[in-house]
């Protein structure tokens, strides 16, 4: 297992390398100077390129690569030329919030997801599942945008349960941490049931039936270890997306997490803190990759990684 | 029938489940010359501050320094911390704020400014001339150059010529510095708290404004605290806290308002305020603003080089028409600037189509179906838009159709505001090093606004020489010498004289369109009194208070 775990880890370089070059190509290519941006319409040229040598934007692309690259290998990764903080001190800041919101998001879909997916499949074709199978398309399907603004509509203006903006505490992750969960938890109830469907028409679940085992037993001790695997592996990759995917649901809900400062810094052309949060990004998705993988072996002990 | 009754169980069904489980989640508890002094209104706060103004804004501060950035989102905050020598009333009068005074001196390039005593910075330094001439030294003289040394006109000496008076020697004549010195870029910094933070002074910024800063969490909120010792005890903050909240999407800033979260919000939709000026529980502000949407038109396009064309394009378009459409997200724009900014004079061409296709015949572009051609080629124009004003699309779908009718296609191309930023520009500087590389751009929307209460602000660009900011490519002796006068320390009407020979030159030129003046909506609650607007957005929010 360890073995394996520090070969993912080694494959996991080469990814990230990439992932650096990737991501410093497409800002430094992309149109729009942050200096220009920074001086605005009145500034003198002059002005404009002295904010760009302070910046360091005037040294030639592969000088700034090697700069930079060389920085990231100190973990220092450089400075906001906007907000004029570290772009570690940033993260620090936002990510916690973000993760929180990530985790209610994942909560709510294993705890509302993985239910209505069991319960689908064991009423398959009944007005249950009807109902969950159009709850969950609907949760695929709606938009976290229109989802977000209905929520506040209902929960912070009408029925006034939970604030309509900001953050610090528990209620302000409910409404965004559910709409944010909203795909996801359709996405897991649709799989569960495929998947539990499909196990319960294995050969050692009838095996199971046949030795007189209640429905009950064979559901929950054989079926759903079975079907669980792929579950569990979407959920894991989930996360990752969750993390790099609340964008819309940060702004709709004013909460200042990374994908808020992830948007503002490309509006902005804030190189260092683009670069800073899509390295966070995609060193999330490795992690989770990798858990996802150690998450099946523990549940399917057939798994082994050598 | 079996079946509608099977789906309203399942839409019950799926109701139930997610009601359900929000509400587990969720439920639980918990004297001298130009300027008067600077009492804009009397509001003496008997008891002190008091309360809270939460204020809710679509966009954050890029910064807390104004010497890095002074768009209207910081300078809105940026400008309760710091103040500037000089302020604009919403008359767009100009008035002392830590000055109390200039005068210009015999040889016409040094002015004198007079300095307000008694004043402190936050630190609890004074403020003096020494300040001011670090301040100065600072923003022009310093690498890199602050954010207001384009704006600012560059001085050959400065000099404190005691504790309250400086003398500025400018390297030309200009008649309209302090009008500069007015305007949001040009913020007194505490030098002692500067030179002690550097980078960092964002993280504890230090003014002689009604308000101290306490926090910024960016994208959320700043927030800020009254200056108690604050110079104009009669005119000074009524809150005792102030906090800018962050909330970009409009429908939850309404709901944030109607909530009681918030006391006032920014950015309000054109088409909320009917509904929240119908609300007793709300005063809504709409006002037009000293910002003007219009078209630029590049000069050195082998279409609309010829002036006829550009002249063609200001008569096709039906302006009433257009503020119809977008409603109170703008009033009719006549000229560059607007009525009430110093030198305004309307510059737009009258809605006349027979004179567009005047123009235009005799320019040799012909109708050919549903457009005009000249040699095989069809009379379009391009024009880029980043789409940063409430209207802009809108007004320039109704533009297109008035051109389509004078035979002219408009092909509208939506493009990110940085990436138009740095096209215009690139292609700009191109052009002006080799003029063979004709920029490849043909028209670009633009909303500026006027800060220093007098057009110059905006009608300096066409200047020949402009470089990578002379966007139209439009070189004219004349306009340079009408914008030199207008901007030169002679008497007033001389000066006006220069207005008006920019303002010809924007009208025979028409290398700008106007389209709309921008609205600035705002609504507030009931609670919410004492608030003055001002044109220019400058936010003075002294003297305003919450409750009774």
């Amino acid at each position: 297992m360890l073995r394996y775990l520090a070969h993912r880890l080694l494959q996991a370089v080469p990814v990230m390398f990439g992932v650096l070059v990737v991501t410093f190509a497409v800002t430094r290519f992309t149109p729009g100077d942050p200096a220009e941006i920074m001086a605005g319409l009145e500034a003198t040229p002059e002005a404009v390129a002295g904010i760009r040598a302070e910046l360091g934007l005037d040294k030639p692309i592969v000088t700034q690569f090697v700069i930079y690259l060389g920085a990231v290998l100190r973990v220092d990764l450089g400075r906001s030329y906007f907000l004029g903080r570290d772009v570690t001190e940033l993260i620090r800041e936002a990510l916690p919030r973000t993760a929180l919101l990530a985790l209610v998001a994942l909560v709510f879909t294993a705890l509302v997801g993985i239910p209505a997916g069991i319960l689908s499949a064991v009423r398959r074709d009944s007005w249950v599942d009807g109902a969950a199978r159009g709850a969950a398309l609907v949760g695929v399907s709606i938009p976290p945008f229109f989802a977000g603004l209905l929520s506040i509509l209902v929960f912070s203006y009408y029925v006034r349960w939970f604030p309509s903006f900001g953050s610090g505490t528990w209620k302000h992750l409910v409404l965004p941490g559910v709409t944010l969960g909203l795909f996801s938890t359709g996405l897991v109830m649709r799989l569960t049931r495929s998947t539990i469907l499909d196990v319960l028409n294995e050969d050692y679940i009838r095996t199971a039936r046949a030795k007189g085992l209640s429905e009950r037993s064979t559901l929950y001790v054989h079926a759903l270890r079975n079907a669980a695997i792929p579950v569990v592996t979407i959920l894991a990759l989930q996360l990752g997306g969750l993390l790099s995917g609340t964008v819309l649901t940060e702004t709709v809900f004013s909460y200042p997490g990374i994908g808020r400062l992830l948007a503002r810094s490309i509006f902005e052309r804030d190189y260092p803190v683009v670069q800073g949060l899509i390295l966070l990004i995609s060193m999330t998705y490795v992690a989770v990759n990798v858990l996802a993988d150690l998450a099946a072996s523990f549940i399917d002990p057939r798994i082994r990684y050598e | 029938m079996r079946r509608t009754t099977t789906r309203v169980r399942w839409w019950r069904a799926s109701a139930v489940l997610l009601f359900g489980t929000w509400y587990a989640w969720g439920c639980g508890g918990d004297g001298t010359n130009g300027a008067r002094d600077s009492a804009l209104a009397t509001t003496g706060v008997p008891g002190g501050p008091t309360g809270t103004l939460t204020i809710a804004r679509p966009q954050d501060v890029r910064d807390i320094n104004p010497l890095r950035q002074a768009n209207n989102a910081t300078s809105e905050v940026t400008y309760q911390i710091h103040e500037s020598l000089f302020g604009l009333t919403p008359d767009q009068e100009l008035v002392g704020l830590l000055a109390t005074g200039w005068e210009l001196l015999d040889d016409s390039l040094t002015y004198r400014l007079h300095l307000r005593e008694g004043v402190r910075f936050h630190s609890g330094e004074p403020f003096n001339a020494e300040a001011v001439v670090w301040n100065f030294e600072k923003q022009l003289k310093t690498e890199p150059l602050a954010i207001g040394s384009g704006l600012v006109p560059p001085y050959a000496e400065i000099q404190a010529v005691d504790e309250l008076t400086v003398d500025v020697t400018l390297e030309e004549r200009n008649g309209v510095f302090a009008n500069i010195l007015a305007a949001p870029l040009f913020m007194m910094v505490d030098p002692s708290r500067y030179e002690e933070l550097g980078e960092e002074y964002n993280k504890n910024p230090s003014g002689t404004g009604p308000f101290r800063f306490v926090s910024w969490m960016p994208d959320q909120s700043v927030v800020l605290e009254a200056n108690t010792d604050y110079w104009d005890p009669d005119n000074g903050p009524a809150v005792a806290r102030l906090v800018f909240e962050v909330i970009p999407e409009a429908a939850a800033r309404i709901i944030a308002l109607r909530n009681g979260e918030v006391d006032m919000i920014f950015g309000l939709p054109a088409e909320d305020v009917p509904t929240l000026e119908s609300d007793d529980d709300f005063t809504v502000l709409s006002y037009p603003s000293m910002r003007v949407m219009y078209i630029g038109l590049n000069t050195a396009d082998p279409t609309l080089s010829d002036v006829r064309v550009r002249q063609a394009l200001g008569h096709a378009m039906d302006r009433d028409q257009v503020v119809q459409v977008i409603g109170a997200n703008g009033v009719r724009a006549d000229g560059i600037g607007m009525p009430g900014a110093l030198g305004f004079e309307p510059s737009a061409r009258a809605f006349d189509m027979a004179a567009a296709g005047r123009l235009l015949d005799a320019a040799g572009w012909r109708m050919a179906g549903e457009y005009r051609e000249k040699a095989g080629r069809r009379l379009s124009v391009r024009i880029m838009t980043a789409n940063t004003l409430p209207g802009e699309t809108e007004s320039l779908l109704v533009i297109q159709s008035q051109w389509k009718n004078a035979g002219i296609e408009m092909i509208i191309e939506p493009i990110e505001s940085g990436a138009r930023f740095a096209r215009l520009t690139d292609e700009a500087r191109r052009h002006q090093a080799d003029p063979t590389q004709v920029p490849s751009y043909q028209a670009w929307t633009a909303g500026e606004g006027i800060r220093t209460g007098e057009i110059g602000y905006i009608t300096e660009r066409p200047k020949c020489g402009q470089g990578e900011r002379g966007w139209e490519r439009y070189c004219d002796p004349a306009f340079d010498e009408g914008f030199d006068l207008s901007q030169s320390p002679v008497s007033l009407d001389e000066r006006l004289e220069g207005y008006a020979v920019i303002n010809q030159g924007f009208f025979e030129s028409a290398i700008r369109l106007p389209v709309f003046v921008v609205r600035s909506n705002k609504a507030m609650a009931r609670h919410v009194q004492g608030f003055v607007p001002n044109p220019n957005d400058a936010l003075d929010l002294r003297g305003v208070r919450v409750g009774g």
